[in-house]
């Protein structure tokens, strides 16, 4: 058996049976869903990053700095992605914790007085989650089916395996624990082993010896040479996939402070875009080199297999490895979710219903979303990027505008969010299959994406405008504008004696911490502009 | 060339991400620590002011 087997099942044997050992924690309906409000910040910091870092980082983006020019990626997809980030923890993240949402379907029916808004809002976060989570189990397959020796059928049976196990009995403990856990062969597979393969290669061989036919490969436009027009859209594009993905405003919940929140927030996403910027510099490198390389999606595989020596590369392998299945296993938790909560609350008997049967209606619903993907994923190996960023879309367009505007509109109300959801599904859906058939030819300037979120928009703010929102949404909209996170902390504090000690002191490290990472992540950039130029 | 305009964008954006942290903590912790202090003056100890401000 390879080296790469033997570690494979080994990390995924180490995350199962965390998972089970976690499950002891759960007693209660929050533990299940919001790890009773305790993750410190290493916890939330490990989930976001190991949750960003996905297929669709280390297969298909990588492949596409391969393939495109690793600088017009960076200036896009991570850029916008970093904006989005910041709305969804700082802003959408922190006021959803501070309503006392578990999920973000739990928001809309705080929010509207309607059971079919909060029933389409759950629908959408089922259906995109549940694509993009099968996209990541198909990359697994593909990517790493050549490495590991095993079919792809193998591959995501040991997957769907290995999810039933640390997702099912320990919910979102479970999902928290092994993403911090896979995070650190993530971070070694970015950090340590990607200037190692660059070194390997050869800096002055991809950056100032390099070949004629690579001429545009470093600059904004890439190979292609796109015009601005076009990185501008696809940085607001990026922003508006990230500003409401469920998968980052998830990882608020389960915090155990406002400042366990900002700190996360603060050290993960410069994390995320010093790990890509490696990534996707590597996979361009990776041009200059005799290796031939299978297909774009498998240029990590292929750098960490015949760049570096082979336990090193085993690393790497373990690294993309970890990067989806974390993905992957917070996806499926949000679906299942969705299903066993928010789904059964509309039926209104989930506040009779006892702890224990809420925790084991949680668990089957977990078992009935992994198997359900594992089966689809199995049986329809499809192209993962398209579909991952469609999935990404369906949020952007059917909650972005809505939840926005929820926040920040008193006029806000139950038919203005139904039409705005419904709007945007229909025109991506139609703008999808018109633009798949070749019938619309989109400017550079504009996509299909854009042009769904904004009738969106103006669906949302003309229905807002023609209908008065009742005494109930008012009600939300003013506690919403009235209640802090900050509050809720200095309440739990009051409890405690030296309640103004432990604030502030909180207060003097989290600001402390900003600089710190700040200086950081310059003297990274400084590195790396002195190490390649 | 265009790294440095990405080192510089990247670094740019870390700024406005600690700038943002500072404002939301600035706007909701400062008020709260003004009035403690504004507690603590008023009574004649420090764990006095702080009994007020917590039965406030």
């Amino acid at each position: 058996m390879q080296i790469i087997n033997i570690l494979l099942f080994l990390i995924l044997g180490a995350y199962s049976l965390a998972g089970i050992i976690t499950a002891r924690k759960i007693k209660s309906t929050a533990d299940y869903y919001v790890m009773s409000e305790k993750a410190p910040t290493l916890f939330l910091v490990g989930s976001l990053c190991a949750s960003y870092m996905s297929a669709v980082t280390m297969g298909a983006g990588a492949g596409m700095a391969y393939s495109k020019g690793p600088i017009m990626m960076l200036l896009t997809g991570p850029l916008g992605a970093w904006c989005g980030m910041i709305i969804a923890v700082l802003f959408i993240g922190r006021r959803l914790k501070a309503l006392g949402c578990y999920t973000l379907p739990d928001f809309f029916a705080k929010r509207f007085s309607s059971r079919e808004v909060t029933f389409i809002a759950t629908l959408i976060m089922i259906v995109g989650m549940l694509l993009y989570g099968i996209s990541q189990l198909m990359a697994a397959g593909n990517i790493l089916s050549g490495v590991t020796g095993m079919s792809y059928g193998t591959l995501i049976f040991i997957f769907v395996i290995t999810l039933l196990l640390f997702c099912v009995p320990a919910g979102m403990w479970g999902v928290m624990l092994t993403d911090t856990l896979m995070f650190i062969p993530i971070l070694i597979g970015s950090l340590v082993l990607c200037p190692i393969i660059m070194n390997n290669i050869g800096v002055e061989n991809f950056t100032t010896n390099l070949p004629a036919v690579l001429d545009n490969f470093w600059t904004r436009g890439g190979f292609e040479n796109r015009p601005a027009s076009w990185s501008i859209s696809q940085f607001m594009v990026w922003m508006m996939f990230f500003a409401c993905s469920p998968m980052v405003i998830s990882r608020v919940f389960p915090a155990r402070n406002d400042f366990a929140v900002i700190k996360a927030c603060l050290i993960s996403v410069p994390l995320i875009a010093v790990m890509v910027a490696m990534v996707y510099i590597t996979a361009g490198a990776m041009n200059v080199t005799d290796t031939p390389v299978p297909y774009a999606d498998a240029v990590m595989v292929t750098a960490y297999t015949t760049q570096i020596p082979g336990w090193m590369g085993a690393i790497g392998v373990v690294a993309i490895i970890c990067a989806i299945i974390s993905t992957a296993s917070s996806l499926f938790s949000i679906v299942g979710f969705g299903l066993s909560r928010d789904l059964y609350n509309i039926s209104g008997k989930l506040e009779n219903d006892t702890e224990q049967n809420n925790i084991k209606r949680g668990r089957r619903a977990q078992a009935v979303v992994i198997i359900f993907a594992g089966v689809i994923a199995y049986f329809a190996p499809i192209s993962m990027y398209d579909l991952s960023v469609f999935a990404s879309a369906i949020f952007a367009v059917g909650w972005l505008p809505v939840i926005f505007l929820a926040l920040v509109w008193p006029r806000m109300n139950s038919l203005a969010a139904f039409s705005g959801m419904s709007v945007g599904i229909t025109s991506l859906c139609i703008f999808t299959l018109l633009t798949n058939n070749g019938v619309i030819i989109w400017p550079d300037w504009m996509n299909l994406y854009l042009l769904s979120i904004i009738l969106a928009f103006l669906a949302t703010i003309s229905m807002g405008l023609f209908f008065r929102p009742t005494h109930q949404e008012m009600d939300c909209y003013y506690r919403i504008l009235n209640t802090h996170l900050s509050d809720l902390m200095t309440k739990e504090l009051r409890l405690h004696p030296g309640a103004l000690e432990t604030l502030m002191r909180e207060y003097r490290s989290t600001k402390q911490m900003a600089w710190t990472v700040f200086i950081l992540f310059a003297a990274f950039w400084l590195w790396l502009l002195l190490w390649l130029m | 060339m265009w790294l440095i305009i990405l080192a510089v964008l990247s670094v740019i954006m870390m700024a406005g991400s600690v700038f943002i942290a500072y404002d939301i903590m600035n706007k909701e912790y400062l008020p709260l620590f003004r009035e403690m202090k504004r507690a603590q003056k008023l009574a004649q100890s420090e764990v006095e002011g702080e009994l007020f401000w917590l039965e406030k």
